[in-house]
């Protein structure tokens, strides 16, 4: 198979897995938990959010999945594909944050006939962000090691 | 009552083990964390939150461009 051919297989590979992950996944998670009953009670979950919370896993699953299949289509170890795999790790702590805009970070769960429970889940994604930092910081040094060892590189990929 | 069943011992364990590890690196993630908050808060700010059509252009832009560039120079051989 062409090299081509192998870089844009794998390119819509990912894309799809990505589009399955970042908006399939959390679309499905989000209707089941909107639906949610316990005991034959409704928990009544993100009612009023519920089309700003789609709106943004699409928004950002659609600019996720766009900058996976240009990362991915792109030759090991080039440095555009090191620009774009930062620019999808940067584009996935966006998404994570924007949970918080739409309201799926802040819980409200209404017990019909019993009461409310308010749960914050704003603290878990920061701690979770700054675990991510480090994924950046790994990520722009991939991208300094492709730029220095660009001529390197470019040699192994055309005698392998 | 909602998941209130006896956990496997290594879960227990592994639970643990990951809180333990969390707890140790909080006071170093958390304000990166709350750095990383800043001026992601601050740049969704710009991100239209009312109109879908930017983001499939965004997207299509993407994938057109990964497919012209990508079939023109797929690397695999010295410029």
């Amino acid at each position: 198979m062409e090299t081509w051919m192998k870089n844009m297989l794998r390119g819509a590979i990912f894309t799809a897995v990505y589009i399955v992950t970042t908006i399939v996944i959390p679309f499905l998670t989000f209707s089941w938990i909107r639906t949610l009953t316990v005991n034959g009670k409704e928990l009544e979950i993100y009612k009023d959010t519920w089309q700003q919370i789609l709106f943004w896993i699409v928004a950002f699953g659609l600019v996720i999945s766009g900058s996976a299949f240009f990362a991915y289509s792109s030759p090991k170890q080039s440095i555009r594909r090191g620009i774009f795999s930062l620019i999808q790790i940067i584009l996935n702590c966006f998404y994570l944050w924007s949970y918080k805009f739409s309201g799926a970070l802040e819980v409200e769960l209404t017990l019909v006939d019993i009461g409310m429970i308010y749960v914050n889940l704003q603290q878990l994604i920061l701690l979770y962000l700054g675990i991510y930092f480090l994924t950046v910081i790994l990520k722009i040094y991939d991208l300094v090691d492709f730029v220095i060892n660009r001529e390197k590189i470019r040699m192994d990929r055309s005698l392998g | 009552m909602l998941f209130q069943q006896e956990l496997n011992p290594f879960l227990h364990f592994l639970t643990d083990v990951i809180a333990f590890i969390i707890e140790f690196l909080k006071p170093i993630i958390i304000p990166i964390g709350e750095w990383m908050v800043l001026w992601i808060g601050f740049l969704l700010a710009f991100f239209p939150d009312n109109n879908l059509t930017i983001y499939i252009i965004i997207f299509v832009v993407l994938v057109v461009s990964g497919v012209i560039i990508n079939i023109k120079y797929p690397g695999d051989e010295i410029l």
